[in-house]
């Protein structure tokens, strides 16, 4: 804690008094920021985590489906098949404000919209329908992987935001508020002190006079 | 001398000759092709199980019998030709030696196949291959019938 | 054919298809509680050799590969004439086929993708390709490959170009049996046909697929006619199941068709569709002056190698044994 280094003048007492207002302000605006982010953060953190679990999951089984579908083919086969994609799939990203945080939205985007069996690229001969299998059910896990992209996303944004607000908070309360208060303290007794070093000079001129 | 002198004079050597002839060449021929189908499989079978030599060796003697009976009744039928003997004895010797010389011809092909069939069983599973030399063996009874004809008419005429 | 011509061949057929792993063996094998368990039991096993030369479990791939390749070299070596073998072999020249288009297309190296157990040489074919020399190639790969690049200029659809060879496959492959003259080889080429037909179409289904498309993946040639096929893609299964009754492959078809229907999956029916070929090929049994022996031992080698290929990646991924065997192939000893 420090003494600003201000001149301990009524003027600059005014000027503190009106900042040590806003900070006060501030402050109280920024705690209730924080506290508000706080619990959207910790709706997502959980969303995160139900939504990473589920996922996992299915990819889990994705997987399975893809190595008994690798387990009836020939490895060759199987990677012949899938070698050259016909789909070609993009993400399109928006942005949402949450609490003056930018977090991202996505959206996939096919190139073969009309066609619904466009991600399997393969002949029929001598493919297995487990790949099929597999690949659907790929395929159906990307909606979930992308919301999961977001949130995880989001979950980082806001953290950086709390991370802030939080910082600021601290500092407005551990710092700039006690520093104005002290400064004021200071020049108030600094002010009171000259006011009563003026009424003793005075009485001191006083008894002389009257001497 | 006119063909029918030449014939009648000659002929009977000429026919019984032939009868030797076509009972040792048919029934010859027969049991090498026979033999020849049991040994092609039977070497297939020594490429990977050379410890089975003996069994494959009985298997693919079978159709060899055909030759063997040819062979004999060939002999017996040559012990019968003389310069001048007639062109009835003659014919008959042909005769006599027809179904030996046909049915050992037929027989043996067959019989290889039966036996080929049974280096497949020797070769899957060596406890049964005695069933497949009796299923062989079936075949060598219509050769040996064959055979005992043939014997019986060459001795049972005499001219 | 002379069918005289394969007496030793058969023989030596017989000998090597009692070293195929048995029906108790491959219970053990489904059984065992890892994969450490499964390499022991294949140790007691013709597959010891090769599983020597691997370090690590997971390169059983390679020791598939190789049994693969063997089995083919011995067939080749066995048998007076290759036209039987390349019935089989086919479908992997025509994967080779479509390894070479898409690697020139994509511009990238797949040579770990080619097959070594076709009939041409890949390399051979390859150079030729590259060299713009397919002429040297025989007329229907020439054909093929030809109209697939022309194809896949024009669309830029890689799917086509699978589609097509694969079209050229089968005809080639029915070709090709047809020559032989052997009613079991065209029986199986039908069957194989036929089922793969109706495979296809179930599949489509799943894909919403148009008939335009499926006038394109259904093969000719089968034992049921083509547009029978094409024509039942907007069918239910049961009405399949109906319009299939009375097929010579119905029994295993129907079987097939009956799973499907009550669990949404073709695991069932591509099980169906290896066991009917396989039985098919069991003809051979007790066919003892010809070309089948060969035929079937290969088909047999085949499906114990995917039989094995099954257990293993089923062990390597805690699969249970019951779902392990509902996908392994029946046997043919």
């Amino acid at each position: 804690m420090a003494i600003l280094n201000v001149k301990p003048t009524r003027m600059e007492l005014s000027n503190l008094k009106r900042r040590l207002a806003t900070a006060k302000r501030g402050h109280k605006l920024l705690k209730d920021k924080q506290d508000e982010l706080m619990r959207q953060f910790i709706g997502l953190i959980r969303k995160n985590k139900s939504l990473r679990e589920e996922v996992e999951k299915e990819l889990q089984d994705a997987f399975k489906d893809f190595l008994i579908a690798s387990a009836v083919m020939s490895p060759e086969m199987l990677e012949e098949a899938v070698s050259f994609p016909k789909e070609s799939i993009s993400v399109e990203i928006e942005q949402k404000n949450v609490m003056s945080v930018y977090v991202p939205v996505m959206n996939f985007k096919r190139k073969l919209e009309t066609d619904a069996g466009s991600i399997y690229p393969y002949g029929f001969v001598q493919t297995s329908s487990e790949l099929d299998d597999a690949i659907s059910r790929l395929y159906d896990i990307m909606p979930k992987l992308l919301r999961l992209a977001e949130v995880e996303k989001s979950c980082q944004l806001m953290a950086d935001e709390i991370e802030k607000t939080r910082r600021r908070v601290n500092a407005l309360e551990h710092r700039t508020i006690p520093d104005l208060e002290e400064t004021i303290k200071f020049i108030r007794m600094k002010l009171d002190e000259n006011e009563r070093a003026t009424i003793t000079r005075l009485m001191k001129v006083k008894d002389l006079i009257n001497k | 001398m006119s063909f029918s002198e030449l014939l009648v004079n000659y002929g009977g050597v000429v026919f019984g000759a032939l009868g030797a002839a076509l009972a040792v060449l048919l029934s010859g021929i027969g049991s090498a092709i026979g033999l020849g189908t049991v040994g092609e499989a039977a070497s297939g079978l020594m490429i990977e199980e050379p410890e089975k030599f003996g069994k494959s060796l009985v298997l693919q003697l079978l159709p060899g019998t055909q030759g063997l009976y040819g062979f004999v009744i060939g002999l017996l039928a040559l012990g019968q030709l003389s310069a001048g003997m007639s062109l009835s004895h003659g014919l008959y010797i042909t005769m006599a030696c027809l179904p030996i010389a046909f049915v050992g011809w037929r027989s043996a092909i067959y019989q290889g196949k039966v036996a080929a069939a049974g280096i497949s069983i020797l070769a899957k599973n060596e406890a049964q291959t005695t069933k497949g030399i009796i299923y062989s063996v079936m075949v060598e009874t219509y050769a040996l019938l064959a055979f005992v004809i043939s014997l019986i008419l060459l001795n049972s005429v005499s001219f | 054919m002379d069918r005289m011509a394969y007496t030793q061949a058969v023989v030596r057929i017989r000998v090597l298809e009692k070293r195929l792993l048995t029906k108790a063996q491959f219970n053990l094998l489904i059984e065992a509680k890892d994969l450490e368990e499964v390499f022991r039991l294949l140790d007691e096993t013709e597959y010891s050799k090769s599983l020597s030369q691997i370090s690590r479990k997971e390169d059983y791939e390679e020791v598939l590969g190789k049994e693969l390749k063997s089995v083919y070299a011995t067939a080749k070596e066995i048998s007076p004439n290759h036209e039987i073998i390349d019935l089989l072999a086919l479908k992997y020249d025509y994967h080779n086929l479509k390894v070479l288009l898409k690697e020139k297309f994509l511009n990238k190296d797949f040579s770990h993708l080619y097959a070594p157990v076709g009939s041409q040489d890949y390399q051979k074919v390859k150079k030729a390709y590259l060299e713009g020399d397919l002429r040297r190639l025989h007329f229907d790969f020439w054909e093929a490959i030809s109209s697939a690049q022309e194809d896949f200029l024009q669309t830029m659809d890689p799917q086509r170009i699978d589609i097509i060879l694969d079209r050229f496959y089968m005809n080639h492959l029915y070709e090709m049996a047809e020559k032989t003259g052997i009613d079991m080889f065209l029986e199986y080429v039908k069957a194989l046909i036929d089922f793969t037909n109706i495979r296809s179409i179930l599949r489509l289904q799943k894909m919403e697929k148009d008939i335009r498309f499926s006038e394109d993946v259904i093969l000719p040639n089968g034992n049921i006619d083509k547009d029978k096929i094409v024509y039942s893609l907007h069918d239910s299964v049961d009405s399949l199941i109906e319009l299939f009754r009375n097929e010579n492959i119905h029994k295993f078809l129907i079987k097939g068709l009956e799973s499907y229907q009550e669990t949404k999956r073709l695991t069932d029916f591509e099980k169906c569709m290896d066991d009917y070929l396989l039985d098919v090929c069991r003809k051979a049994k007790s066919i003892h002056f010809g070309p089948e022996p060969i035929f079937t031992y290969i088909v047999a080698k085949e499906t114990e190698i995917k039989n094995l290929r099954i257990i293993i990646v089923s062990k390597l991924n805690n699969i249970s044994p019951e779902a392990t065997r509902e996908r392994v192939r029946d046997l043919y000893a």
